[in-house]
């Protein structure tokens, strides 16, 4: 299973972050937004308050001029008392040029400021607290009008200052009530934007994220068929159908990917061979049907998928020296191998393939065995059968080597008992005859222990050998056959050649098949050379001096030269040389190859070199060939001490 | 009384067939393979010939037909205890009266010599 990393939900969540956000944006700009507002709003009635006031103040003007005209200055005090219960009318005190208040009963008090408008004739207001009222006190110029020239110097700009005291209290109050339904209703507007937002934010941006993000982790479980559903047709809605998609693909790759791997365990189990995979530790990582069903019986349950046992459980390979994994593993090259398996009693060919990753590290090894044992026991059935048919040919020409003293014993003993007829045996002739029946049965008798020496079955176990005598016995064998009777042999046999550990049936039936051959291309005339060798010891054969028989020149000698065994204890060799027709080129690689024959009319089986071949290889030797068309065949067997 | 030529490469047995044949007052030279046999035909006129067949530098088929190119008429025997049917029949083809396997009765043998000896 593939695993993938959860995503973590963050504690702060978008949608806290983003109301946030919305809340400080909102309140900051209803807030600033409320705060100008009734700010302007202030100053608005502010302007107001002071309109108020300068009306007032020229009314007040206008009817104080009315009365100075008609000199009526007793009205004045009323004008001015009316004025003065107005409401917020705070205080209404006329001053003179000279800043001295006029038209008051009682003490006249002096107002700061007055000075300055009679002297800019400019109006002014001013603050002040009246008791404890909040007052605007404005002075206003009285200009000094064409009319009052009457009474009045006509030099002089002002007749004085108004100074109108207004309440401030109610106006202050208004302009608090009317900032605080500003903000009141700034809030309500902020509120309901966020809300609005958040909710628009939400059902448009948060929910489809958040349904993505459902489906991420769905996925992310392993659920590759979950589909998120598309609400819009907006950005968002084509994130989601890509995100879909994705899943989508993400679904197909994954059936891909499972199929593909369906596929390779289907292949792996449709091979009959059984295949495990091994790692270094010989544990099985992976079997294929074939090997459970090979060896089920060592698995408590076939059925299970894992397997904890180690291919040494089945195979004792792995105490011997030469276990074909430890040998792969160390060379870093595919082994192949024999391994007997003692409960099944079956044989099998177990081939091992070491394989790396990119970086040259051990990974595992793929065993592929292969049950070789009715290959095997048709080996043995063809190396038998060839041995019957060599057996054959050489029966019927024992029987026919037998006939000769059974010839000369029946001459014997016809002469005899005819003599004893006529009465004219003499004892010297009857003695001489006898004898010369007694050297006959000998000469059977050998003849017989030859054959049945030489039918011996394979593998009746290895002895020390030594060659010069299996050579001579093999000679023997031929010449009983008859096939050596116009051939001159010659033989240069090696003094005190070691002995070699062997089976000496193999190896006769390996120099049989050779001579056999030998004489055979002769046509049973020629000479055939034998010569027997030592090799010294070297690491491999390639090292030593292998003597080449020296053909003569003018020919081009060819031959198989097959790869060098191992030895180090030097080996011993055997050629064999005929002065036959020799191999051409083109048959000469097929010589080894089994029922390779040019004798098949008569009666060749092509097993004889085949089998030879496999006996000395075997034996950890080689045969080599050399042939010269015209000049002759050397075959060169060579096997370690 | 018959001069007889044999040749065999066993010794034995031409050691007993000289005796029995001279036991019939018939003389026998005895050789032991095909190139002597021929040099004595050609240098010693023989009445019959009895060649075993394998032997070794000259076998008897061959040695037979030469001794035929000497001398067309006369009669010959072989025999043999290795040779096979073919060489056999091929020795009569080559102008032996017959070809006996060994081992064989002598008896039959001396009749042939005896009734040569009457023509």
């Amino acid at each position: 299973m593939i695993n993938f990393v959860k995503v973590r939900t963050k504690a702060f969540s978008i949608k806290i972050k983003f109301t946030l956000i919305a809340i400080m944006i909102s309140l900051v700009s209803f807030g600033v937004a409320a705060f100008f507002s009734t700010r302007w709003l202030a100053i608005e009635i502010e302007g107001d308050y002071k309109e108020k006031a300068t009306l007032i103040g020229t009314h007040i003007i206008h009817d104080l001029e009315s009365s100075m005209l008609s000199r009526t200055h007793g009205e004045i005090f009323t004008t001015l008392d009316l004025y003065k219960s107005y409401k917020d009318v705070e205080e209404v005190r006329i001053f003179n040029t000279r800043s001295k208040e006029v038209f008051v009963e009682g003490e006249s008090s002096s107002e700061a400021g007055v000075e300055e408008v009679i002297r800019t004739g400019e109006p002014f207001s001013f603050y002040k607290k009246i008791k404890n009222r909040k007052a605007t006190a404005f002075i206003i110029p009285i200009r000094n009008k064409p009319e009052c020239h009457g009474c009045h110097e006509k030099s002089e700009p002002l007749r004085g200052a108004l100074l109108l005291s207004l309440n401030r209290t109610e106006m202050e109050r208004y302009v608090g009530q009317q900032e605080q339904r500003f903000f009141i209703l700034f809030g309500l507007i902020a509120a309901g934007t966020i809300f609005t937002t958040v909710i628009a934010v939400k059902r448009f941006f948060l929910n489809p994220l958040t349904a993505i993000q459902e489906g991420a982790e769905a996925i992310g479980k392993g659920d590759f068929t979950y589909q998120v559903p598309v609400g819009s047709r907006d950005e968002i809605g084509n994130l989601t159908e890509n995100f879909n998609r994705m899943a989508q693909t993400l679904q197909n790759s994954f059936k891909e990917i499972s199929r593909s791997q369906k596929e390779w365990e289907e292949t792996f189990d449709r091979i009959n061979d059984p295949i495990v995979v091994i790692d270094r530790d010989c544990n099985i990582l992976k079997a294929n049907h074939a090997f459970k069903e090979t060896f089920g019986k060592f698995f408590s349950s076939p059925k299970t998928e894992e397997i904890n046992k180690k291919c040494s459980d089945l195979f004792g390979t792995c105490l011997l020296s030469d276990c074909p994994h430890k040998i792969s593993m160390q060379d870093r090259t595919p082994v192949t191998r024999e391994i007997h398996n003692p409960e099944t009693g079956k044989i099998f060919e177990i081939s091992i393939f070491p394989y790396y990753s990119p970086e040259e590290a051990f990974r595992g090894s793929v065993a592929v065995m292969k049950d070789v044992t009715e290959k095997k026991e048709n080996e043995m059935r063809l190396m038998m059968s060839e041995r019957l048919a060599a057996l054959g040919e050489m029966a019927s020409g024992i029987a026919h080597e037998i006939n000769n003293p059974m010839g000369t014993i029946a001459a014997c003993t016809e002469a005899l008992l005819n003599r004893m007829e006529k009465e004219k045996i003499g004892s010297i002739l009857f003695e001489n005859y006898l004898r010369i029946i007694q050297d006959e049965i000998n000469r059977c008798k050998n003849i017989t222990n030859s054959m049945l020496s030489f039918v011996k079955k394979r593998n009746d176990g290895k002895q020390d050998v030594e060659i010069n005598e299996v050579v001579d016995k093999t000679l023997e064998m031929v010449n009983f056959q008859g096939r050596l009777k116009d051939v001159e042999v010659l033989r240069h046999y090696q003094e005190e050649i070691p002995v070699i550990h062997n089976d000496e049936g193999d190896l006769r039936q390996t120099f049989l098949s050779i001579i056999a051959n030998a004489v055979d291309a002769m046509e049973g005339k020629g000479t055939l050379t034998i010569e027997t060798g030592i090799i010294p010891s070297s690491p491999t054969l390639e090292d030593a001096i292998l003597p080449i028989p020296t053909l003569e020149k003018g020919g081009s000698p060819h031959g198989v030269e097959n790869p060098a065994p191992q030895g180090k204890g030097g080996f011993v060799f055997i050629k064999i040389s005929d002065t036959g027709p020799g191999i051409p080129p083109h048959l000469i690689n097929r010589i080894f190859d089994p029922f390779f024959t040019t004798k098949s009319e008569k009666g060749g089986t092509g097993l004889g070199l085949s089998i030879a071949d496999k006996i000395i290889k075997e034996n950890n030797g080689k045969i080599d060939v050399i042939s010269e068309e015209g000049k002759g065949t050397t075959f060169t067997i060579t096997l370690p001490i | 009384m018959v001069k007889i030529l044999l040749a065999d490469d066993d010794n034995n047995f031409g050691t007993v067939i000289k005796n029995e044949l001279e036991e019939e007052r018939h003389a026998v030279d005895v050789v032991s393979d095909g190139v002597e046999a021929v040099l004595r035909f050609i240098n010693t006129v023989y009445d019959f010939v009895l060649l075993d067949i394998r032997m070794p530098r000259l076998n008897g088929i061959d040695a037979l037909r030469i001794i035929k190119r000497i001398n067309p008429e006369v009669p010959a025997i072989t025999f043999s205890g290795k040779a096979g049917d073919l060489e056999m029949a091929e020795s009569v083809r080559c102008g032996a009266i017959k070809c006996f396997r060994k081992p064989f009765e002598i008896a039959q043998l001396k009749n042939h010599i005896k009734s040569y000896a009457l023509k």
